[in-house]
């Protein structure tokens, strides 16, 4: 990479990296001592009250994407960029209602993949599978390579360096503590995201000012301030439902939905949603001030941390780096436990080892954790294009299942084959768009090609289904 | 003849140094690049063996920066970094060119020149998409918000 006028020293960034690193092996540690039984590591026992739920809904989704992404988006697609990345909380909020409807219709449940499988059949729940893997590994990867981009943008440090030890770290404390350890360092995660992004949005406006911000913007960049620029209008919409496919779809929320107790779900994600809208307008509002301080930007993705250590010093390095290593630890312990849950129950138990003990499947849940976190680190390695790029790359294949899902949990009478179409049309076509026009209409073409698949097939050959046949029970 | 082979031999061998000290930076990757977007990254590196610390990129409207008069080119960096991320233009083909600079003052010649045409999606495309966006989402929508009312109504 090539920032070679970096901020912040290399042995204090080294120092922090380490300490964070030990606090949060400690907090691995200490919360996941006697999780012992397979509901208590993937789910928390299920018994995650309103604050905590609140708490982890809100911190998962404050991303690297978020605290990175949303600058990113802001200095490439100016005001709507910023206001666009924000819409992504509609998926939170609309899924308040389906976390309660979850919770209802499969109190036993443990995966995203266990409905589509209960509700369409196998072939519907390998596509499905196929479509959470490399969304899973999408997301790991942009949060491993935002890791790495964070520490050389602050530091100058390799960005092989801070990819790898902030991936190892997160995949030690989710291998120690499970869902728990997860949910519990969300909490602190979140005070410290929140209180970050706030004091940063307010030390920047009171440093440089919206009307010198205007005035710079408008003479040396003025398509970021012109609310009619074609791409992010196309982005718009795009973001808003590639933020509902991927929660949607992803066993980081359905987990989340089953790890909730009786009655918190609803609540946790509403409140979540609201509360984050405005943390991706603050994030990508400093990307502005870029321009305006004469900051040079070598990639877009860097803007954010580069802008709040240019503004405030060592002081500022330090914020950001502690801000955006938490939204990363936040998201990729998640991610870990979400995902190596859907390869153990759905991969492993239901296809290779149907007759596995809980023990067996907790063990074999921390093999999985660290062939993640070896396959992510490797595909990482080459660092191949911008943070936000290779997010939305997994935007068809997740927009592709939003009706699928959605219809599945309220319409008794969808057709499966329309759905199993849906998702594999949307994700290809999506694919496709992604390539001739550009990234920031993937999502939406996927989402739009599956609605149509699954409203049209469902209305021509509807099919009845058994709530019933959703109620299925784990062995002890 | 001695003076003559001592002179070739001598300027011969010290040719090679003083063409790689002060050789050009070069650029990474295509010399003519499209944006879409209005956003492009640039990234350039010192040419082997250079002893350069710092570079200046400039941006003109025209490919013949030596004919336009310093009002129509544009300093867009000076410093240490080697790429740089421009966002925000509007329609249009832009032209940069970058050189070295030494701790001691003296530069490199100028690079090749990179010229990037920026041509945005037309308007209909984009309200095409906003428009069919905005419909999936209120159809997603309606659907989600009837069916929570429908339960709450029957429980």
């Amino acid at each position: 990479m090539n920032v070679n006028d970096a901020i912040l020293d290399p042995y204090l960034a080294g120092a922090l990296l380490a300490a964070f690193s030990v606090l949060w092996i400690f907090l691995g540690w200490w919360w996941g001592r006697g999780q012992d039984a397979l509901d208590d590591f993937m789910l928390a026992g299920r018994r995650v009250g309103l604050a905590l739920g609140t708490a982890t809904a809100m911190a998962t989704w404050v991303t690297a994407s978020t605290t990175m992404v949303a600058p990113q988006f802001a200095y490439e697609l100016g005001v709507w960029g910023m206001i666009g990345y924000s819409l992504g909380s509609v998926g939170l909020i609309l899924f308040a209602p389906m976390a309660a409807r979850i919770r209802r219709l499969m109190p036993a449940g443990y995966t995203s993949g266990d409905f589509i499988r209960l509700r369409y059949g196998v072939w519907a729940w390998r596509v499905f599978l196929v479509i959470s893997l490399v969304y899973s590994m999408g997301w790991l990867v942009s949060l491993a390579m935002a890791g790495g981009v964070l520490i050389h943008a602050l530091s100058g440090l390799p960005y092989h360096l801070g990819m790898s030890v902030i991936l190892g770290i997160c995949v030690i404390y989710t291998l120690l503590g499970g869902l728990r350890a997860v949910i519990g360092t969300d909490f602190i995660q979140t005070v410290i995201i929140i209180t970050g992004i706030v004091l940063l949005g307010f030390l920047t406006i009171s440093r440089v000012g919206f009307e010198d911000m205007h005035a710079t913007l408008a003479q040396e960049r003025p398509e970021l301030l012109n609310l009619l620029m074609p791409a992010s209008l196309m982005f718009l919409f795009n973001n808003l439902l590639f933020g509902m496919g991927e929660i949607f779809h992803s066993n980081v929320w359905w987990s989340r939905a089953f790890a909730f107790g009786e009655g918190v779900g609803f609540k946790a994600y509403l409140l979540a949603g609201l509360f984050w809208t405005p943390i991706p307008i603050a994030a990508g509002f400093v990307a502005l001030a870029a321009p305006v301080i004469g900051l040079n930007v070598p990639r877009s993705d860097m803007v954010g941390p580069m802008i709040a250590a240019n503004l405030l010093g060592t002081a500022g390095a330090v914020l950001v780096f502690v801000v955006v290593f938490s939204a990363l630890a936040s998201s990729l312990d998640s991610l870990l436990a979400a995902t190596s849950d859907l390869i153990l129950e759905d991969i492993y138990r239901k296809h290779l080892n149907p007759g596995a003990s809980q023990q067996h499947l907790r063990r074999a849940g921390s093999v999985v954790i660290v062939g993640l976190g070896l396959l992510t680190w490797l595909v990482s390695l080459p660092n191949i294009d911008t943070l936000g790029k290779i997010l939305h790359f997994t935007g068809s294949f997740v927009a592709s299942t939003i009706w699928p899902v959605a219809a599945g949990l309220y319409w008794r009478k969808t057709n499966p084959t329309g759905a199993l179409l849906g998702m594999v049309a949307g994700s290809v076509l999506g694919l496709v768009v992604y390539e001739m026009i550009g990234w920031y209409t993937a999502a939406l073409v996927g989402a739009v090609v599956s609605m149509v698949l699954t409203v049209g097939t469902t209305l021509a050959a509807p099919r009845d289904f058994d709530w019933q046949d959703l109620q299925e029970e784990h062995k002890a | 003849m001695r003076i003559f082979a001592t002179t070739f031999f001598a300027v011969a061998l010290t040719l090679p140094l003083a063409a790689q000290s002060d050789s050009a930076p070069v650029w990474a990757g295509e010399l003519e690049l499209n944006s879409s977007g209005g956003y492009y990254s640039l990234n350039w590196a010192a040419a082997p063996g250079s002893d350069v610390t710092s570079f200046y990129l400039e941006e003109a409207a025209s490919p013949d920066f030596a004919g336009a008069d310093r009002d129509e080119r544009r300093q867009v960096y000076d410093g240490e970094d080697s790429g740089t991320t421009i966002s925000g233009k509007a329609d249009g083909t832009y032209y940069y060119r970058v050189h070295g600079r030494k701790d001691d003052g003296s530069r490199t010649p100028w690079s090749k020149t990179l010229g990037v045409t920026v041509r945005h999606h037309s308007l209909p495309r984009a309200f095409a998409f906003l428009i069919t966006g905005a419909l999936v989402f209120l159809a997603t929508a309606v659907m989600i918000l009837g069916g929570y009312r429908r339960e709450r109504s029957k429980s």
